[in-house]
């Protein structure tokens, strides 16, 4: 079976939205964590398709997580800042590497891969707690849940991406 | 003009990633009522039928436990009856606050992670259902109602950073408000409690009955701790709750038929 077949791409993107909204947006880690893991869009999604369209995809991928969590449109803002901002931090993280056309996050090495991940968790988690609580006076709040939450999306990441990425030949 | 498509075709990237901001800020912060109600309306629309779904398949699963529960509870409402005919029969009945409708339905999407949270009630305007109405179940106050489509209703729930209700010490007159620091989902903070109420750890916490939205009490929880503010004038009290808010169980709309008349004269009074 070829995991690369684009047909893969709309599939694995829904199946990631409802395992957010259906499993672990229902969990409650040490009585207040529910990690999120539908991040992984930004690292599934080729790198070098038209730029447009990945950000029109990431507020339609945001909007529908938004209306099966009843929050407002606070998925698709972050969703379509991380989208907008990706490759300027794939530029930090893979160096040329990504300039070439025949560049695949997942043919880099892991270090680099895992290190892409914690940054695009962090980034994610700190914007979209800032929103949500949107005050200066719960900055403590914010970074508390940053962190928390962040460590436990990162370790929930790692085999999922080993199940959603392709296979390496 | 060509300059102008130029710039559109250069810029095309950046003006797709303010606009789709501009939408998402303006369906998250917008002071529009008829923008945000119409969004939350096709959004529950939509998000309510396939959360009826899975909850559907949930509930079957805990059905034995739920009926466990029921007969527990209808031993209780049994005891309390007896009792209650008993003093009927040398009481009045008429002079008893008929006031509060409940009105029975299930939480079919429960959050309680975040720093505001909701619950999605399968009950809307068909249902008599409408903002501002309280929801509680038998364990005690679980949030009110803020927005109400024709078949679902969001619930602002008591872990929400802007919750603020009226509660008091049980066996006391000293009322407070309860709110949330975001933190813990089963323990809520009461606030404005001055320093000379005479309160220990295990005390309970009831409804103050102080609004129309409540009646007085309701269960909400237990002292777990307290310590004074930086003035030392008022405590802060870590209440625990009854409920746990991550399984929730069947809930209760509270109606209160007189809520238009106390608005009314409350509207009066203020002009």
């Amino acid at each position: 079976m070829n995991r690369e077949l684009p047909i893969y791409l709309p599939i694995k993107v829904v199946l990631l939205i409802l395992i957010q909204a259906f499993v672990f947006s229902k969990m409650a880690l040490f009585g207040f964590i529910s990690p999120m893991i539908y991040i992984l869009i930004l690292y599934i999604y080729p790198t070098h398709k038209n730029r447009s369209l990945w950000i029109t995809w990431a507020f339609l991928f945001g909007l529908s997580l938004d209306i099966l969590l009843d929050t407002l449109a606070l998925h698709a803002i972050v969703l379509v800042f991380m989208a907008y901002i990706r490759p300027k931090m794939m530029r930090i993280m893979f160096g040329l590497n990504f300039e070439q056309k025949s560049f695949r996050i997942q043919q880099a090495p892991v270090a680099q891969r895992y290190s892409f991940i914690a940054a695009i968790i962090i980034l994610h988690h700190l914007v979209y707690f800032s929103l949500e609580a949107f005050s200066w006076s719960k900055w403590l709040l914010v970074l508390e849940k940053t962190f928390s939450t962040g460590i436990v999306s990162f370790i929930f990441s790692l085999p999922l991406i080993t199940l959603l990425s392709p296979r390496r030949k | 003009m060509q300059r102008i498509i130029d710039f559109f075709l250069g810029n095309r990237l950046r003006l797709l990633f303010w606009c789709y901001l501009l939408i998402g800020i303006a369906l998250t912060a917008s002071e529009n009522i008829y923008l945000k109600s119409s969004y939350l309306n096709t959004s529950s629309r939509l998000s309510g039928g396939i959360h009826l779904f899975f909850s559907g398949i949930g509930d079957y699963f805990s059905l034995a436990s739920e009926n466990k529960f029921l007969t527990t509870q209808n031993k209780v409402l049994m005891e309390r009856l007896v009792a209650f005919e008993k003093y009927e029969l040398n009481h009045d009945s008429t002079l008893m606050n008929k006031n509060f409708e409940f009105i029975n339905g299930r939480i079919i999407k429960n959050s309680f992670t975040g720093i505001d949270n909701y619950l999605t009630l399968s009950l809307g305007e068909q249902d008599s259902v409408f903002t501002d109405m309280g929801v509680v179940n038998e364990k005690g106050l679980l949030g009110i109602i803020e927005f109400s489509g024709n078949s679902f209703s969001t619930v602002q729930s008591i872990l929400h950073s802007k919750s603020k209700i009226n509660v008091k010490v049980k066996g006391t007159d000293y009322f407070g408000s309860l709110v949330w620091n975001g933190k813990k989902t089963n323990n809520v903070q009461l606030i404005d409690i001055p320093d000379l109420a005479p309160i220990k750890k295990g005390d309970t916490i009831i409804s103050g009955g102080m609004s129309s939205i409540f009646p007085e009490n309701i269960p909400v929880g237990t002292i777990e701790d307290f310590k004074l503010t930086a003035a030392k004038n008022y405590y802060i009290i870590e209440v625990r709750l009854f409920n746990d808010m991550q399984n929730i169980g069947p809930v209760y709309v509270i109606k209160n038929h007189l809520k238009q008349e106390i608005k009314a004269v409350e509207k009066n009074t203020d002009e």
